[in-house]
């Protein structure tokens, strides 16, 4: 019997006038117990039946487990991130980064990873990301060493270079080194733009198509540099 | 004795037995005013009890008592905030996190709201807030956030749906102009839009997200948990069809560069009707997350399933505490 059916509310209706009844009925031989305890049924079952009313018609409980607490959904809250790589970014220096199906990407070459000197001193927390879709890798390397407190991924595309191959990167990048889930910039220059633009959209709120380097121009990496469990 | 403590329902409850006893007791040797009275007074104390466990569960009406200070970790203080701009002077409740002791960092800044009827002690007592920020915020999942619990109404009897009602209080201008100008007159936190959002549950939840779409040069992101598309009240202007209704904003006005979190429980129809419409209408620049519990209706319970996931979200589209 469902808590916001019809058949429960008439059973408490029905249990209602039947107590009351009965509590009258019963009344005029003056067994004591019996009286309190008609008297007390019938209110318990009266405030039962309005409280059935008013939560069918409002809706705040509509079912015996929400009535319990019971969302049936389980959290789980992972670890805020991993870090892989941690040990072998040096601070400034462009580090090549091949992990587990990055040829799937149909970049000209591995990836670059640049991370800023705050990355070392603070082992704990964890970074926003440029992502660099540049045509040539050196001019945005030499950029990226000047960016505090984010972290870099140059990568020039290839040719045969789409969203749909490229979208695996961010969680990739997320078990490699200390990168924060949102508060992407994607810095593409020219032909690239529209591939950055396609990226964005595959990506949950918080990746963004940055217009240029200067940080005016980064509207992504707002999200906090956070600081993990010790 | 606050209302919402358990000794004045203990006594609603005690007085129903006691009118019961009364009435069997004493039922032959009273004539019909006698037995009127006793019979009123039965269902005045079944009705007061009833009351008094709808308010314990609500937390409508409380004491003023306030919460304990510790020495070290989050701070949960109690303000009395002037309203220059509104003309309101409402509490509010404010959660600085275990950082703001020791730092020098401008924090962001969360506003969230309450339901209808409700008090921002929801959040406290039975949300838990304290304890889910402080867990957040210390696995890394949510930067120190300094965090805000106004309330929204004078009049707890009085459903503003955070508007300036025509004729009542000035809720929206309180929310969004005298709060704001508290929190940064008082405390060390950011001052830009992109240090600022709003979050609430069930008429909050509603706040939120019309303030969102109708401040978006204020707040950068909103979190809805169990929200509605409309105020469902009388404004006194009508906007509440037009300018106070998200769904007509989305429909006829140019999306914000916002981003929006609408969570429900599947099994709660108005609000996953309403979350599901906003969601639908939203479209580029404003962002649109959705989450949805498998079930528990329009309870504290999925508030309290969603909130860890709302903040953390909420976190990670807010700007990071300035240094």
């Amino acid at each position: 019997m469902t808590l916001t059916g019809v058949p429960l509310l008439v059973l408490a209706v029905a249990a209602t006038a039947a107590a009351g009844a009965a509590t009258v009925r019963l009344w005029p031989r003056r067994l004591l117990p019996v009286r309190i305890a008609g008297v007390l049924l019938t209110e318990a079952l009266l405030t039962g039946a309005v409280g059935l009313a008013v939560n069918r018609q409002e809706g705040f409980y509509p079912s015996w487990e929400a009535l319990a607490g019971n969302t049936g959904t389980v959290a789980h809250a992972g670890p805020a991130a991993v870090g892989r790589l941690d040990g072998r970014l040096p601070p400034g220096t462009p580090v090549p980064w091949r992990p587990d199906g990055w040829q799937a990407w149909r970049l000209a070459g591995p990836p670059r990873l640049v991370v800023p000197a705050a990355y070392t001193t603070s082992p704990r927390d964890t970074f926003p990301v440029v992502l660099a879709l540049v045509p040539a890798a050196a001019p945005a390397v030499a950029t990226a060493r000047r960016l505090p407190d984010v972290v870099t991924v140059v990568a020039v595309p290839g040719p045969g270079t789409t969203a749909a191959e490229l979208r695996t990167l961010p969680g990739r990048l997320r078990l490699d080194a200390r990168v924060t889930t949102t508060g992407w910039d994607l810095v593409a220059p020219g032909r690239s733009a529209a591939l950055a633009d396609a990226l964005a959209r595959t990506q949950p709120p918080g990746f963004a198509a940055a217009r240029g380097w200067e940080p005016d121009q980064l509207p992504a990496p707002l999200a906090p540099a956070m600081r993990l469990p010790a | 004795m606050s209302a919402d403590s358990l000794t004045p329902l203990v006594a609603a409850v005690a007085a129903v037995i006691g009118t019961a006893v009364l009435a069997a007791l004493r039922w032959e040797r009273w004539r019909t005013p006698g037995r009127a009275a006793v019979t009123f007074a039965a269902l005045l104390g079944l009705a007061a009890a009833a009351v008094m466990q709808v308010n314990r569960m609500t937390e409508t009406y409380a004491s003023g008592s306030r919460p304990a200070a510790a020495a070290t970790g989050s701070e949960l203080l109690t303000v009395r905030v002037p309203g220059p701009a509104s003309g309101l002077t409402l509490t509010m409740y404010a959660y600085l996190p275990a950082a703001y002791r020791t730092g020098h960092d401008r924090y962001p800044v969360i506003e969230a709201l309450h339901g209808y009827p409700g008090s921002p002690r929801t959040w406290l007592r039975r949300l838990d807030v304290q304890s889910v920020l402080d867990g957040e915020i210390a696995a890394g999942r949510m930067a120190p956030t300094v965090v805000l619990f106004p309330f929204q109404t004078p009049d707890p009897l009085l459903d503003t749906e955070c508007t300036d009602l025509v004729g009542g209080p000035r809720t929206e201008t309180f929310l969004t102009t005298d709060v704001p100008a508290y929190a940064e007159a008082h405390w060390r936190v950011r001052t830009d839009r992109a240090g600022w959002a709003l979050t609430g549950y069930s008429a909050g939840a509603f706040c939120a997200t019309d303030l969102l779409l109708r401040h978006p040069t204020e707040y950068a992101a909103a979190a809805s948990l169990s929200g509605y598309a409309s105020p469902g009240i009388r404004i006194g202007d009508g906007t509440e069809n037009t300018l106070h209704n998200p769904a007509w904003r989305l429909r006829h006005l140019p999306p914000p560069r916002v981003a929006l979190w609408l969570g429900w429980a599947a099994d709660d129809r108005g609000t996953r009707r309403a979350s599901t419409l906003l969601a639908r209408l939203g479209r580029p620049p404003l962002t649109v997350t959705t989450a949805v519990v498998a079930r528990g209706g329009h309870s504290d319970a999925v508030w309290h399933q969603m909130e860890p996931v709302a903040f953390d979200w909420l976190s990670a589209h807010l700007a990071r505490p300035q240094r």
